[in-house]
């Protein structure tokens, strides 16, 4: 990469109003390092207590999710396990959004898909009687959370969930998800 | 009276099963809930089901948790429900007062039971 490379990089989530942009490969421990930066800076910004707690919650859930869900893991016997990803949290006018991306399987993504389009076509009222039916049952199988992230976040978020998945390759799509508070 | 440290990613937890009172005090989004909660849990549930006329009381202020934890409080909260037929049980539910997002978490969790008193306390 040219230095010009870079700086246009730079340039470009700068004019997005990025607060934060990570791309690599992100553990637990930098997810708690992140979180203490960005109630840092919200405090600084005086930002609302409860908006900034929204922002702290949807970028853990979807951190965690790239830690839990990436295909792109790596797994040390003396460091914790690593997933490649990508997040950033940015400010819109007075909104803030947070937008996480990372491969999935072709053969997990039909399900995903289904799962997201019905949560962005849910009422705030919809989202909680679903939100409550997980919250009693047990975790959807495959899942190392608890099954209801997607929709916590999308009952936190003021608009619709967005997302979408972009050909990889033959064997991975890639999946981004944009949240808006 | 058993008490654990908070660490960055987890609560305190004090349990006192001989007074009956617990708290849970912090941040919760470790990376695998149940590998952490369940130890917890699982004989704290067996503790709580065995009680009868009894006060118990739960002091919550948690400034943020995962949605895995939550679904751990939720259960907790079940068998709070549960044991509220035999016993006076007492939920005090803390928050910053300026904190929504956790008052919000509060009402989802009072939705869901019908014999405990459930108080909203603002910091």
């Amino acid at each position: 990469m040219l230095l010009n490379d870079f700086r246009t990089l730079k340039e470009m989530i700068e004019a997005k109003n990025v607060i934060f942009c990570y791309n690599g490969y992100l553990s637990q421990e930098i997810i708690v390092a992140v979180s203490s930066m960005i109630k840092g800076k919200l405090s600084a910004d005086a930002t609302k207590m409860g908006i900034s707690q929204k922002v702290l919650y949807m970028f853990v859930e979807q951190a965690q999710n790239i830690t839990r869900y990436s295909p792109d893991q790596i797994q040390n016997q003396e460091e914790a396990s690593m997933s490649y990803g990508s997040v950033a949290i940015g400010t819109e006018g007075d909104k803030f959004y947070i937008m996480c991306s990372n491969r999935v399987e072709k053969t997990k993504v039909p399900a995903l898909r289904e799962k997201l389009e019905a949560l962005s076509a849910m009422s705030q009222e919809e989202l909680k009687v679903l939100y409550k039916e997980k919250m009693r049952s047990e975790a959807d199988e495959g899942s190392k959370g608890a099954s209801i992230g997607f929709i916590e976040m999308a009952r936190k978020s003021s608009e619709p969930i967005e997302f979408d998945f972009i050909e990889n390759d033959e064997i991975f799509d890639c999946f981004t998800l944009k949240v808006v508070i | 009276m058993k008490t654990i440290p908070a660490t960055v990613t987890t609560p305190k937890i004090v349990l006192d099963t001989h007074t009956n009172v617990y708290s849970f005090e912090g941040e919760s989004y470790p990376e695998d809930v149940n590998a952490f909660f369940d130890p917890i849990m699982v004989p704290l549930k067996t503790h709580l089901k065995n009680q009868q006329d009894s006060n118990i009381q739960f002091d919550f202020f948690l400034t943020y948790f995962n949605s895995a934890s939550t679904k751990v409080f939720f259960n907790l909260f079940s068998t709070l429900d549960e044991i509220s037929e035999f016993n006076t049980v007492t939920v005090n539910w803390k928050h910053h007062e300026e904190d929504d997002t956790a008052e919000e978490f509060g009402q989802d969790f009072k939705e869901e039971i019908n014999n405990v008193q459930f108080n909203f306390i603002a910091i």
